[in-house]
């Protein structure tokens, strides 16, 4: 039983065969586009297919235009749907809509009935008209290229190879065949530098140009800024210098019972250097695109540096790398080389440790610290740096043991001045301006400067900046003290 | 049981009671019609303008026009809650007893005008509350109800803040509607000079009693409205709501709490008074996109971030109201769909 009038019903029929005609028309655009697509790709292959092509690809875009209008079509459109497509379509403002929901229920007021009444006047009232809008998809207004390209294809004679129209990555047998050959030329490129690496052994080479007293001839890795250590011809460093030597010098000076080693320089470290070197051999790139004449070239820098800090850093270090570039192992041979590293580090380990600390009284300084000099006066006899603990002379100690004064108050070195009394409290004659011009500083006054001193020196020199905080703690933590 | 003859009966009221109000208000057709919704919704209205802007003088032509008891209350810092609940006051009987006698305040009027109601602290604010939702008040213990029709009609003034308590959310969202008295156009302003500088005033009539009113609302409430109209409004309402899914990115930047579910009665009702006001027996979208910013302004509130960026909730509930449409439509799209 219809619950709604017939103008309603009518209505809601002729919508409903309006929507399922212009789904049918944008489902048919649809299909005869990519019905055109596959009849282009049909006619591509004209010559394989032959004479059944042109008719084939015909047959492609009918039924792809067909199956596309009957997709369309076959879609069914609810009444709620074409009501309010009509309120819309007519202005009715939603009238409609509101009439097919309330119709059917059960209890109607007359409100309910009124409104069935002026929605069914008013759509007897109207002209005939279309309400649905025809919706060209963007296939549709894409669809001259295919056929175009189609109608191209079929007049023009069969192309020869449609193997050779297919682009080289989308073939994976030719990407594998190019992958093998590839390979195999770079194992035969590293087996090659592998045997000349051995036949010119670059260390007897190296090491008869050193013994003939001759600069031997720097190879192309060479890099004379970068390995040229400067700050050991410094003869003195200055402050500026120390906040910038990094956290290794500030884990130093971190040890109370220990002086810093203010000659060696960590961002001049050799082992430093060659960690950069080989990051730029390296180039970011794996172990595997590490081609072997980089290897070599890194191969020789290491030797070089390694014995550089000791003469007895020799092949020795090298027998796994040379072994695994005989066999081109790659891996293997970077593998020997961190091993190498690992060496070398320890070797650099050993050499700063021997430099750090040769602080303390040594016995030709003793005779100056006599009745009249307190303790903690200033020796400015040494090179700064070389173990100097400014204030306290040098140690006899090749380990740098510290002496009983400087164990007690490491911070006090280099100030100079006079203990007055039991107060722990020293004036120096460091310069720094004071209420007395030239006068005495108190240590903690010292203690001030050299943090303003830091804070300049950071803020000018190029200090890591995770360096910062960690500078300016050492610096807080001097004057807590 | 409401019938067509009703609803023209309602459409003759409503256009008469316009022209009555028009013949002392110049202009302001929107606010005359916003008014006037709102009391055939059974809700309240906040005017809201710059002073001289006839706000008053709307409400009490409308008094006028209506056979209905009226009362002014101008707010003040100073005024209290009884000022304008009423108090029990101690009487004399004729044979010399005493006691206490229940005498109402303004409150107790089909029409109370809450002049400046930000003027008043908002203890005195609060007293409005119960009135305005519960239509009774509570004096001494004893719950009294107020006449019926009851309807509160308050004007605030946006520029003078200075001294003034801005009305809590839980006030606002009490008023159905909330308006906006827009400056005159100068063919206003010369209208409004023609009338308010001649000897001849103009006479308001009475058109319309509190029976009468309270049929209409009746009648009102038996509008039909679509599934998908009922549907909009609550869309409309959730895209004020930030933490809703399918909130636009405006609300979700600049607002701190959406539209409570007062505003959807008050689209609905509104909704159904405007349809039956332009003969229609049907609430439509267009009612609903119509009546969002003066239903939705005050019940939207801003984050900081709004505040300070000056963002005008009538612009925001602009485009709730786009993307909701938006949304409407791309979902009825038969030949798309």
């Amino acid at each position: 039983m219809t619950l709604y009038p017939a103008a309603i019903r009518k209505l809601l029929r002729r919508v409903s065969v309006e929507v399922r005609l212009r789904r049918a028309e944008r489902g048919a655009w649809r299909g005869a586009f990519w019905g055109g697509m596959a009849a282009v790709a049909v006619l591509v292959m004209k010559g394989s297919i032959g004479a059944l092509a042109v008719p084939l690809a015909l047959a492609l875009l009918g039924l792809g235009t067909l199956a596309g209008a009957l997709l369309g079509a076959s879609r069914r459109v609810g009444p709620l749907e074409a009501a309010r497509l009509a309120d819309r379509a007519l202005q009715l403002d939603d009238r409609v809509a509101t009439s097919l929901e309330y119709a059917g229920r059960s209890e109607r007021s007359q409100l309910v009935d009124a409104l069935l009444a002026d929605t069914t006047g008013r759509l007897e009232a109207l002209p005939p008209r279309r309400m649905v809008a025809r919706v060209v998809p963007r296939e549709g207004r894409t669809l001259a290229l295919p056929i175009l390209a189609a109608v191209a294809l079929a007049l023009a004679p069969p192309l020869p190879d449609p193997q050779t129209l297919i682009p080289e990555w989308l073939g994976a047998e030719a990407k594998e065949r190019r992958d093998q050959d590839l390979a195999l030329a770079m194992l035969q490129q590293r087996g090659a530098l592998a045997q000349d690496l051995l036949r010119r052994d670059p260390r007897a080479n190296r090491d008869a140009a050193e013994g003939a007293g001759r600069r031997p001839p720097p190879t192309a890795s060479e890099s004379p800024a970068l390995f040229q250590d400067k700050a050991l011809t410094k003869p003195s460093a200055d402050f500026s210098s120390f906040v910038k030597r990094g956290d290794e010098r500030l884990r130093v000076l971190g040890e109370t019972d220990k002086l810093p080693d203010l000659q060696s320089d960590f961002a001049s470290s050799k082992y430093r250097a060659l960690l950069r070197k080989h990051e730029e051999l390296a180039s970011g790139l794996r172990a595997r695109q590490l081609s072997p004449k980089k290897l070599a070239e890194l191969l020789m820098e290491m030797e070089r540096l390694g014995r550089k800090i000791d003469e007895e850093f020799g092949s020795d270090a090298f027998d796994g790398y040379y072994d695994a570039m005989e066999r081109g192992q790659t891996d293997e041979a970077l593998e020997a080389m961190e091993n190498a590293l690992g060496r070398l580090r320890d070797l650099e380990g050993r050499s700063r440790d021997a430099r750090r600390l040769r602080g303390g009284r040594e016995p030709d300084q003793a005779a100056r610290d006599d009745g009249d000099r307190l303790d903690g006066a200033f020796d400015d006899s040494g090179a700064e740096g070389e173990g100097v603990a400014p204030g306290l002379g040098r140690s006899t100690d090749a380990k740098g043991r510290p002496t009983a004064r400087l164990r007690s108050t490491p911070y006090t070195s280099g100030v100079r001045g006079a203990q007055r009394g039991r107060v722990p409290l020293y004036e120096t004659q460091a310069a720094g301006s004071t209420s007395r011009a030239d006068g005495p500083l108190p240590s903690v006054g010292v203690f001030g400067q050299y943090q303003r001193m830091m804070e300049d020196a950071i803020a000018r020199e190029q200090v890591p900046r995770d360096y910062h905080e960690q500078i300016r703690d050492y610096f807080k933590s001097l004057n807590e003290r | 049981m409401s019938s067509p003859a009703q609803v023209e009966s309602f459409v003759r009221a409503f256009t008469g009671l316009r022209v009555e109000v028009e013949k002392l208000i110049v202009g302001q057709a929107e606010i005359i019609t916003g008014v006037l919704t709102g009391m055939f919704a059974g809700g309240h209205v906040l005017l809201e303008g710059v002073p001289g802007l006839g706000k008053t003088l709307l409400v009490k032509t409308l008094a006028q026009s209506l056979d209905l008891s009226f009362a002014r209350v101008q707010f003040t810092p100073d005024l209290m809650p009884a000022d304008i609940l009423g108090t029990n006051i101690v009487v004399e009987d004729p044979a010399g007893g005493k006691h206490f006698q229940y005498q109402p305040g303004p409150l107790f009027a089909h029409i109370v005008l809450a002049d400046e109601i930000n003027r008043a602290t908002p203890k005195t604010q609060s007293a409005l509350l119960e009135g305005m939702q519960e239509h009774a008040v509570t004096v001494g213990g004893v719950s009294r109800p107020l006449p019926s029709p009851f309807f509160v009609l308050a004007t605030q003034n946006p520029i003078e803040m200075q001294g003034t308590y801005p009305l809590p959310e839980a006030q606002l969202d009490r008023f159905l509607f909330k308006l906006q008295v827009r400056y005159p156009a100068i063919e206003e302003l010369n209208a409004i000079l023609d009338r308010t500088t001649q000897a001849h005033t103009a006479a308001v009539q009475r058109v319309m009693d509190g029976p009468t009113v309270l049929g209409f609302r009746d009648l009102i409430r038996d509008v039909p409205i679509a599934s998908h109209v009922r549907d909009f409004a609550t869309r409309v309402v959730m895209g004020t709501h930030p933490q809703w899914a399918h909130a636009p990115e405006i609300t979700r930047r600049y607002v701190r709490y959406g539209a409570s579910p007062r505003g959807a009665q008050a689209l609905v009702l509104g909704g159904k008074v405007r349809a039956l006001t332009q003969g229609r027996y049907n609430v439509s979208l267009e009612d609903i996109r119509t009546l969002a910013a003066p239903a939705l302004r005050h019940r939207v509130i801003l984050n900081f971030a709004g505040e300070s960026e000056g963002i005008d909730p009538d612009a925001l509930i602009a485009q709730v109201l786009e993307g909701v449409q938006a949304e409407t439509t791309r979902t009825a799209e038969p030949v798309l769909g």
